[in-house]
């Protein structure tokens, strides 16, 4: 018997052995094939066509938006940059809005087709055709004429209809007329794509596992790309992203805030960026019936935002830990229509002071009782108001974030400090967003917009009276109309006039908290050169041409 | 024990059906599939009211638990919500994957498992049952994820003082795998530390179990009375106490094979591997019911096949349990 | 195995049990020959007590119970882990006490320390004190898991009686139904009740029911299906026997004789399978975290905690090898104890004299 379990041992342990071995023996050189960049992303496209709303992930445009190349695109100064176009677009009547751009003479597709006008035209009434599941229409909608001569295409739009991101929607990626002529659109390019406009084309894809993308040769519209391939690695798990990144499986990757960037910034094979981006957090307050009575009262919502210490929040998640170097780097969030960095910035919500004494002083001013008479450290009694109440608001957002719930639990502590309670309601992303938001059931919010260097020109669907977005169900009308104003107005200068005056008032009513612009990140390992972090959704391969690879 | 199989069978599909009312239920009731889209402030509302058109998502639902119905049976479970997308063919991808990691990972912790058990039976509280005990504990009682990130750190580190790639810590396959015999190397590598975590438990619980029927087994009657028989003691171990106290293994591991096809959740979202589990996490994420309903229909069949199984196996092999 | 709130035949010894129970505890006193006892004919004293000559002359009455706790102490990993065990729960239940500052202590100026003497498991994200974080996420783990084993112990077993016991239809229905929670995948049953009931505490009437008591009771509704099936079975092989004729015939009710007499037979499965629920339970929290479902915030758990540092990586260990190794003591030691009882309440293994 212990020979025969003697065998069986060895037998295991040979089979083990050899799994060790064997794989180790015939391991190629690590370098991949020369000229390949790895990037590491946690979410994995569904479509390959971004137009549709199944197309309509961050991940999907970083992977194809080096494929079907804009007219223009944002670089990492957030300022758009002709890449198809022959030079910007020029306005040439501002009411009704009309204004004509040109595609460059050496722009082609990837097939030798000349790209045109015709392509945007496709563009266009692809987009408009109620068939197709479009993410979004928004200025498309509101063009009435769509002029083609060769290369040079002269948009107009309706009258008192003027698009304020005219830009941004011109540069929009022009399809292929040639290949969406006839097709189901919604099944178009869902697993692979035979096109390119841009310095990549679409090689071949695992699904579950990896996209590739490969040079095309045939690019000529700019400087042709330097690497062979670029592979797309899809790993759900932030965590197992370092551990590949350390490893050498993936070179380069866009994370989400978190405490291992730390350590990556101390190790010398890896380069990181940080930088703000179009992430802002915030607080919304529920105005509807379903909200808390007491957030109906302006005073109480001003001491609200007075008893939380923003800056506080900001420092210790981001600068302490060492995420970002210095609180510079991530001032805090003074508006909730642009963004720091941006040059129509106004610092409109600081007015409103970390003050705990002001707390206590409005809200005796107001009438309430039982709460702390100087702030506490571990304070019990928390106010109640005449007619509305105990101040005690449930806090809603996603679970499983790990900075939001850091965020959450300083707010807590601070109003608790002061007599205001915060009551946690964490849940998965899908039910909190489908269903709690939209419903209304709720009293304060805390998430992230995502939007882009045009999104402030549509804040009218998130603040105005009955705007899409609006799930506060705030509604004060004077704001409202300078908002829905400047939504069509072209001129950046007076539309900019218009959004500052119209926060100046939302933010005397305090109907959101703005907290901190959420900063982006961009690890590569050192072997790569090239990468420059983009705070856009354009993404980080907006300049992939440019990148190359050591060994 | 035909009639028995059958009448089983029977109630399994009542079964089956109440799961996929009240899990189609309760998916529609708590997410939106469409929020993600709703969200978006520039959102086009013509899209957003064809995919609620197309997809009846304004209809009550028990009404779209019958058309639900209706795409299973005809349609091979039907298309997503979002993009009306096959969901058959991604089902069959991720359950090949599946597959190979539970099927491994099975194959090689029962016979540790086995060895390790019998071992610890035979020299009971010496040493090497202590160990065995100890070993077996700790291995129930680690986190799943935490240990899938020590392997992962592991391996990491030993490519990076050694240079020298063992194995890998995410993915399925590597970027180019090749075909033929680099391609299952390579495979190989990828999936030994996922198979190295879901390994750790099965064994340690299949080993307890082992140990346990061993032991029994070797104290029972007639295991004494082939010793008094005179017969050699490895006879008696091998032929005599080793196989029936296989019986009640069978059966466990029987049942825990049919649970594990449904994907072992945290395992494949460590590793990035492409399987059941991170299927239906992702798909109960976006809300979708879909292809949760499909994901249920396939494992709820593997759930209750398995039962089955181990309860005809146990029935068949141990000749004191009958069922009428 | 720990992936899966464990179902019926996931649990380990559960076909063992049934072998046990249903041939172990009713057998007859000639299976202590073995530990050098001379043994008396059995005496129809009922199910409970056994006479048996020790070595010598006197004669010692000593109740099964009695024996059983002395195999128990004869196992030493065990009755070390049952040390462990009432520490743990000591500091648990005294955590205020015990823990040198609250779960809440921010100090923002103090963020992720590594472990010194002022703070001996260092400091989190927000400055608390991780010890003291541990401490309390101890509680309310170990508060979750016993209750959800408690409660789930109460429900399998009240549904495998009436199913073992009255058999046919009703035992059919019940174990259809026992089929049909277990098909049920545990993610999505937990992703409803959080959308509706797991997010804060529901008020009843006048009863306040926290978040936590709300995640536990999900769990409870998903675990119980195992020792169903096991004190299933033991009611199937027992109810044919003389002891229950005999209690029919001297007119006991049918709720009599399941608790009376039918049910002290499976207290030993029982018991071994409420602590194995235990050591999962909170393993499968700790899951939970991970994927996003568990305690609310700032309620510390050892599985949300381990959860949470795990994006720490190797460069804060403390973060998660502190609530790690107390989740493994934890187990390891509830485990032990299980096996241990186990060994106790089998009189079939052998033991070393």
């Amino acid at each position: 018997m212990r020979k025969r379990w003697l065998l069986l041992l060895t037998g295991t342990l040979a089979l083990v052995g050899s799994l060790i071995v064997g794989p180790a023996a015939t391991a190629k050189s690590e370098a991949p094939a020369a000229g390949t960049v790895i990037i590491g992303h946690d979410q994995e496209p569904t479509t390959l066509n971004f137009y549709i709303s199944e197309g309509n992930l961050y991940a999907t445009s970083l992977a194809m938006s080096p494929v079907l190349v804009g007219g223009m695109i944002y670089n990492d100064k957030a300022k758009l940059i002709p890449v198809l176009f022959d030079g910007e677009p020029k306005i040439l009547k501002a009411e009704p809005l009309t204004v004509t751009f040109r595609y460059k003479a050496n722009a082609k597709w990837s097939d030798g087709r000349q790209i045109t006008g015709n392509d945007f035209l496709a563009t266009y009434r692809t987009i408009m055709n109620p068939n197709w599941d479009i993410t979004s229409r928004e200025g498309w909608e509101d063009i009435a004429s769509v002029k083609v001569k060769g290369k040079t295409v002269t948009v107009t739009w309706k009258k008192g209809k003027a698009y304020a991101a005219w830009d941004a929607l011109v540069a929009t990626s022009p399809m292929p007329a040639h290949k969406v002529a006839g097709q189901n659109f919604n099944d178009l390019w869902r697993d692979s794509i035979d096109i390119a406009s841009g310095p990549f084309k679409f090689l071949s894809r695992q699904k579950g596992t990896q996209l590739v993308l490969a040079r095309n040769d045939a690019y000529t519209a700019g400087p042709k790309a330097k690497l062979d391939r670029i592979v797309f690695r899809y790993i759900p798990s932030t965590p197992s992203i370092f551990q590949a990144l350390q490893s050498g499986e993936i070179q380069v990757t866009e994370p989400q805030p978190q405490l291992q960037i730390v350590d990556i910034r101390k190790n010398p094979r890896f380069k990181v960026q940080s930088g703000p981006g179009y992430f802002w957090e915030h607080m919304d307050i529920q105005f509807g019936p379903k909200g808390h009575p007491a957030l109906k009262q302006k005073y109480i919502r001003q001491a609200l935002i007075q008893g939380i210490n923003r800056a506080q929040v900001r420092e210790a998640l981001y600068v302490r830990p060492g995420l970002v170097g210095s609180v510079k780097e991530l001032p805090v969030l003074q508006s909730h229509i642009f963004k720091p960095f941006e040059q129509y910035y106004q610092p409109n919500w600081g007015i409103w002071k970390f003050s705990q004494r002001n707390v206590i002083a409005t809200l005796k001013k107001g009438g309430c009782t039982g709460g702390p008479d100087v702030p506490t450290a571990n304070n019990d009694k928390i106010w109640t108001c005449p007619g509305v109440g105990k101040l005690s608001f449930r806090f809603t957002t996603t679970s499983g974030n790990q900075l939001r719930a850091l965020t959450f639990e300083i707010a807590q502590k601070q109003l608790r400090s002061v007599g205001i309670e915060l009551v946690p309601r964490f849940g998965p992303a899908g039910t909190v967003f489908g269903q709690v938001l939209p419903s209304g059931d709720w009293d304060i919010f805390m998430f992230t917009w995502v939007g882009g260097p045009t999104s402030s020109a549509t804040s009218f669907g998130l603040y105005g009276c009955g705007g899409d977005q609006n799930y506060m169900n705030y509604c004060n009308k004077k704001a409202s109309d300078l908002l829905k104003k400047a939504q069509f107005t072209p001129d950046p200068n007076e539309r900019a006039k218009l959004l500052n005056q119209a926060e100046k008032i939302m933010a005397q009513d305090v109907m959101s908290i703005p907290m901190y612009v959420r900063p982006g990140f961009l690890i590569n390992a050192t072997s790569v050169k090239g990468p420059i972090l983009n705070p856009t959704q354009q993404g980080s391969t907006w300049n992939a041409e440019t990148w190359t690879v050591s060994a | 024990m035909l009639t028995y199989v059958i009448r089983r069978l029977l109630y399994s599909i009542v079964v089956l059906v109440a799961a996929s009312f009240i899990i189609f239920t309760f998916v529609s009731v708590s997410a939106d599939p469409l929020s993600f889209l709703k969200m978006q402030p520039t959102a086009s509302e013509i899209t957003i009211q064809n995919i609620t058109k197309r997809k009846h998502l304004d209809e009550p639902i028990p009404v779209r638990y019958l058309y639900w119905v209706k795409d299973a049976l005809t349609n091979k479970f039907g298309t997503t919500t979002i993009g009306d997308r096959p969901i058959l063919p991604d089902l069959t991808r991720v359950m090949g994957h599946t597959l190979q990691l539970v099927v491994a990972a099975e194959l090689l912790a029962v016979i540790i498992a086995v060895a390790i058990g019998v071992f610890s039976a035979l020299r009971q509280y010496s040493a090497f049952d202590y160990a065995a005990t100890t070993f077996s504990f700790v291995g129930l009682a680690t986190p799943v994820f935490w240990l899938g990130l020590m392997l992962q750190v592991l391996f990491v580190n030993i490519y990076l003082w050694f240079d020298v790639r063992i194995f890998y810590t995410a993915n399925l396959s590597g970027v180019d795998p090749g075909t033929g015999l680099h391609f299952l190397l390579d495979r190989i590598q990828h999936l030994a530390l996922p198979i190295m975590t879901l390994m750790v438990a099965s064994i340690a619980s299949y080993s307890r179990y082992m140990r346990s029927s061993m032991l029994e087994v070797i104290n029972s009657d007639y295991v004494r009375t082939a010793r008094a028989k005179g017969l050699p003691e490895r006879r008696v171990t091998m032929r005599h106490a080793f196989r029936n106290a296989l019986i009640p293994l069978v059966t466990i591991v029987a049942l825990n094979f049919g649970s594990l096809l449904g994907g072992a959740v945290v395992t494949e979202t460590v590793f990035a591997l492409d399987g059941m589990g991170l299927y239906f996490v992702n798909q109960l994420n976006a809300g979708d019911p879909y292809p949760v309903m499909a994901w249920l229909m396939v494992t709820a069949t593997m759930v209750i096949v398995f039962n089955l199984i181990a309860d005809i196996a146990y029935g068949y092999l141990d000749p004191r349990v009958r069922y009428d | 195995m720990t992936e899966r709130p464990p179902s019926a035949d996931q649990l380990p010894e559960d076909r063992e049990e049934v072998g046990i129970a249903a041939g172990g505890v009713s057998r007859p006193a000639a299976a202590r020959l073995g530990s050098g006892a001379v043994a008396l004919p059995e005496e129809p004293t009922g199910p409970g007590l056994e006479l048996t000559y020790e070595s010598g002359v006197e004669l010692k009455a000593r109740s099964q119970w009695a024996y059983a706790r002395m195999r128990f102490f004869r196992h030493r990993l065990a009755v070390a882990s049952l040390v462990v065990l009432v520490a743990l729960a000591f500091v648990a239940i005294f955590a205020k006490q015990v823990a040198p500052h609250g779960f809440n202590d921010q100090d923002l100026l103090n963020i992720a320390a590594k472990p010194s003497w002022e703070h001996p498991f260092g400091t989190d994200l927000l400055g608390r004190d991780y010890l003291s974080r541990v401490i309390f996420g101890l509680r309310t783990s170990l508060w979750v898991a016993f209750f959800v084993s408690i409660l789930s112990t109460l429900i399998g077993t009240a549904i495998g009686a009436v199913a073992g016991y009255y058999g046919g239809v009703i035992d059919n229905l019940l174990m259809r139904f026992t089929d049909l929670i277990l098909t049920l995948p545990g993610l999505a049953v937990l992703l409803t009740a959080a959308a509706f009931l797991g997010q804060e505490a529901q008020r009843i009437g006048p009863i306040t029911i926290s978040q936590t008591v709300m995640i536990g009771l999900i769990l409870a509704f998903l675990f119980w299906t195992g020792l169903a099936r096991i004190v299933r079975g033991v009611f199937l092989s027992l109810r044919e026997k003389e002891f229950v004729e005999a209690a029919r015939a001297s007119g006991a009710s049918d709720l009599r004789i399941i608790v009376r007499h039918i049910l002290p037979n499976t207290v030993g499965p029982i018991v071994v399978t409420m602590t194995l629920i235990v050591a999962t339970a909170i393993l499968v929290e700790a899951a939970l975290s991970f994927l996003g479902f568990g305690i609310q915030p700032p309620n510390p758990a050892l599985g949300s905690l381990i959860a949470d540092g795990n994006v720490g990586g190797l460069g804060f260990w403390w973060l998660v090898t502190f609530p790690g190794l107390v989740i493994v003591l934890i187990a390891l030691a509830i485990n032990f104890i299980g096996d241990g009882l186990r060994d106790a309440l089998d009189p079939t293994q052998r033991i070393r004299a």
